[in-house]
């Protein structure tokens, strides 16, 4: 099984924050489109991501990044649920993660 | 001008003295061949929003008006002219009061400020009080934090502000923390176009409506009420969801640290959210902005 993991806080941003790349130096978009899609690219059965070396997420960051690969890259939902593995104590993080790439989906499906 | 002996943002005297100091300080940096002094011989009294406001309106009248001549004439109360040392206020304007700063009220306050979203600086003031807070209380922290610049960088500059005074070229945003015994005081501030103006640039009307509606807040748009639906459209489902989750991230903050409290000032108005309930409050005179302002219990 090809597994990868890519550390947040150390191998992005401590400090991640923002939505568009435009705005900040650790973005969402930013971590979606150098990180993560890349990641995605090397086709892994599993992409572990750590969330607790960061400070701490807002939703703008979390929503782009994650979100965005079905929104705005066209990843299907439910493959990238089946791929990442999210890694964080505080439970509630994983969830939210979790419901921004399943409600990108359902505004996806809403939209065709 | 003389700066109010209180700054202070919750009053509704206090609120609107403040606000008209502010208003003579904006008309006085656009005023050619006018020397501004700054009289705070009478301020006794320092609160970290209006604190925050006031060092905001100073530093964006310093970057819109390099040249301008001004001065302060300092306080009569130590407190105040440590803080105002402390916090390079008075270095806005080349000033040296003589008081060095050494209460242990003043030396825990701490400020940030930029013009990008970038988590850094507001992080790095964040954990400087780390000895007061836990690992979560820093997370919600930065998380609403974050958001509220994030809300300052993206949305808050789409306008003029309507203050008479040139465009300002920066989506700037500018942060205070403060530590008291029993309090953790966090504070973010941006001086764009308020939440009330803002908020029907990126929701639809009947979206509006129905959720003044459903908080049963009629038809009224007012700036509280518009603060107030502003904080509820960022949980409830829109057009947009990429869009106005902001705002959840600062309640939130509330939600997840007990006996917290957050208080939400836009323009004329102020919302404070605490243990789940809402207060509202209308001022005659506006901030021009918004201040977003936590209290954390440690």
């Amino acid at each position: 099984m090809k597994s990868l993991t890519v550390n947040v806080g150390k191998q992005y941003s401590r400090f991640p924050a923002g939505r568009k790349k435009q705005s900040g130096p650790a973005s969402g978009e930013g971590f979606r489109d150098d990180v993560l899609v890349p990641l995605l690219e090397q086709h892994p059965d599993e992409i572990v991501v750590e969330f607790d070396d960061a400070l701490g997420f807002g939703s703008s960051f979390l929503e782009e990044a994650f979100g965005g690969l079905v929104r705005v890259r066209g990843y299907s939902a439910d493959d990238l649920l089946r791929i990442f593995k999210f890694v964080s104590e505080d439970l509630s993080l994983v969830d939210e993660v979790a419901f921004y790439i399943t409600e990108a989906k359902r505004v996806m499906e809403g939209q065709r | 001008m003389t700066a109010p002996p209180r700054f202070h943002l919750h009053g509704g005297k206090s609120h609107n003295l403040l606000c008209e100091f502010l208003g003579q300080l904006r008309n006085s940096f656009a005023a050619h061949g006018v020397t501004t002094v700054i009289d705070l011989r009478e301020t006794y009294q320092l609160f970290p929003g209006a604190a925050l406001l006031f060092y905001a309106e100073l530093s964006r009248l310093v970057k819109l008006y390099p040249g301008k001549a001004f001065k302060f004439l300092k306080s009569n109360h130590r407190i105040v002219n440590e803080v105002f040392e402390h916090l390079e206020i008075f270095a806005l304007g080349k000033y040296y009061s003589g008081t060095i700063p050494t209460r242990e009220d003043v030396v825990t306050w701490g400020k940030a400020s930029s013009a990008i979203t970038d988590g850094r600086p507001a992080g790095l003031l964040i954990q400087a009080y780390e000895q007061a807070l836990s690992r979560d209380e820093i997370r919600h922290i930065f998380r609403g934090v974050t958001e509220a610049a994030t809300n300052a960088v993206e949305h808050a500059y789409s306008d003029d502000r309507l203050d008479g005074l040139q465009s300002f070229n920066e989506s700037r945003w500018w942060m205070f923390c403060r530590e008291t015994e029993k309090h953790l005081f966090v504070g973010v501030a941006d001086l764009g176009i308020g939440i009330p103006r803002s908020l029907p640039r990126n929701f639809k009307e009947e979206v509006l409506n129905a959720t003044r509606m459903a908080l049963s807040l009629g038809s009224s748009s007012d700036d509280p009420t518009m603060i107030r639906a502003a904080m509820e459209l960022a949980r409830t489902r829109t057009e947009r969801k990429e869009r106005g989750k902001g705002l959840g991230d600062m309640k939130r903050v509330v939600d997840e640290l007990p006996g917290s409290e957050l208080h939400v000032f836009s323009n004329r108005g102020l919302v404070t959210y605490s243990d789940g309930n809402y207060t509202m409050r209308e001022y005659s005179e506006s901030i021009y902005g918004t201040v977003v302002l936590w209290v954390v219990p440690i």
